[in-house]
């Protein structure tokens, strides 16, 4: 599922024939997952492991029970940076879009540079903006 | 080799040098607070008001995260848990989960200084994430991918710490508040009583040890990774070289943080989105410029 839309970009780079197109594109979705599946079992092995871990100590660890006494704390609460938590939401989501620009920037030379130079001097506007109205400040 | 035994021995390995981290730490920091201090380990807090579910969840998770990061760490040519071809990009966000793992625990463990814990943990996360993803652009910039092994590959001629100084610093900085060493405990700090670490004892404890201890191995690991050159070197063997430079780097991050006055996480956002943050962009262009001028890997 995950990998569907990779498979149809590696389908139409590969094929030009209408047929041919096809069947590249059917075992090419076929290698994906194959692919996905190997590179990704490790991980999802790991959260086995690390569960199964946890259980073991769980059940093998023996604790002397302490009794404590504290108020219950779940209300709702005022937190002090919602702005920042705003900001930090655009900010994030610029930051992933550098990732795939930094890969191809070395290939793609000075034109890449001045599309990454008006976007930083966008969010660097944006920085200042809420700079100066107070938007990085606690309340 | 199979990746069954791969993962296994990826687990044992982990927790072994997440527990000589624990043990360098508790050496070098001598009893500060923060995450190397002693927890309860034979006693367990009985919470009148805790969650069933998510106080157990957090510790197991942040374990998770702790080893799910460790994945794409390599130790040398090929000697690496699986070589993803977004291996930084992953390592970040697997990285995220302990901190939802503390989250969870603060907030299920429903006393007044874990649930602040939970908030303080929150915003340290609001603080760190931005400056240390635009550390790492610089990298993938020079390296043109974001395969650890290739990032490491590529400095086989000069290392990234050369050419992109302020990146490495910026990585210093962030990387400390990102595994919550001095000066940026403040979720850990001893006002609240040690944040979640107050209120874990037993198995919760020994756990939170070793995700806490693990992730400054992980942010020290990927620093060596991104600017020391990873497993490159004469004479020794790469992984020898990996340890020796992740260690380096965990000593000179934690010997740094020790040096500035502990800040509250207000002061925290203040510096990263007033310094650090500003100071990402100029690095990324600075990089740029780097690379248009044909200085860096061929």
């Amino acid at each position: 599922m995950l990998c569907y839309p990779l498979c149809f970009i590696k389908g139409i780079r590969f094929g030009k024939r209408r047929l041919q197109f096809n069947i590249t594109k059917s075992k090419n979705r076929l290698n994906m997952y194959d692919d996905t599946l190997s590179a990704y079992g490790i991980a999802g092995l790991v959260i086995v492991i690390a569960a199964g871990l946890s259980l073991l100590v769980a059940a093998c660890w023996k604790a002397v029970p302490m009794p404590v006494s504290a108020p219950a704390a779940w209300a709702q609460f005022r937190f002090g940076y919602p702005v920042y938590a705003l900001i930090f939401l655009a900010f994030d989501m610029e930051m992933i879009f550098m990732y795939p620009w930094a890969v191809v920037f070395a290939d793609l030379g000075v034109s890449a540079f001045l599309d990454m130079l008006v976007f930083i001097a966008l969010l660097a506007a944006g920085i200042a903006y809420a700079w100066r109205m107070d938007g990085l400040a606690w309340e | 080799m199979g990746v069954a035994v791969k993962a296994a021995l990826l687990a044992v390995a982990m927790l072994m040098l997440a527990w000589l981290t624990a043990w360098l730490e508790r050496r070098l920091v001598r009893g500060e607070p923060g995450p190397a201090l002693a927890v309860a380990l034979d006693g367990s807090p009985l919470l009148p008001n805790r969650d069933r579910w998510l106080y157990p969840a957090g510790p197991i998770v942040a374990l998770v995260g702790f080893l799910l990061g460790a994945v794409v760490i390599p130790f040398g040519p090929g000697l690496i848990g699986q070589d993803l071809d977004i291996g930084v990009f992953y390592f970040i966000v697997v990285l995220d989960f302990v901190v939802l793992g503390i989250a969870l625990s603060g907030w299920g463990a429903n006393t007044p200084d874990s649930v602040e814990a939970f908030y303080r943990i929150v915003a340290q996360l609001v603080a760190y994430v931005v400056p240390l993803g635009m550390a790492l652009v610089g990298a993938i910039m020079m390296a043109k991918s974001l395969s650890t092994t290739r990032i490491v590959a590529a400095q086989s001629g000069l290392w990234f710490i050369v050419l992109q100084p302020l990146g490495f610093a910026l990585y210093l900085v962030s990387g400390l508040m990102q595994c919550y060493r001095a000066p940026f405990l403040e979720p850990f700090a001893t006002g609240i009583g040690g944040g979640i670490l107050g209120v874990a004892g037993g198995w919760p404890a020994l756990l939170w040890r070793i995700a806490l201890s693990g992730l400054l191995f992980l942010v020290a690991a990927m620093g060596a990774v991104l600017f020391l050159g990873g497993w490159l070197g004469p004479w020794l063997p790469g992984p020898v070289w990996m340890l020796v430079k992740t260690y380096a780097l965990m000593a000179l991050m934690l010997g740094l943080g020790r040096l500035a006055q502990p800040l509250s996480v207000a002061q925290m956002l203040a510096l990263s989105w007033k310094v650090l943050i500003p100071v990402g962009l100029v690095n990324v262009l600075l990089v740029g410029l780097l690379i248009l001028f044909g200085i860096g890997p061929a």
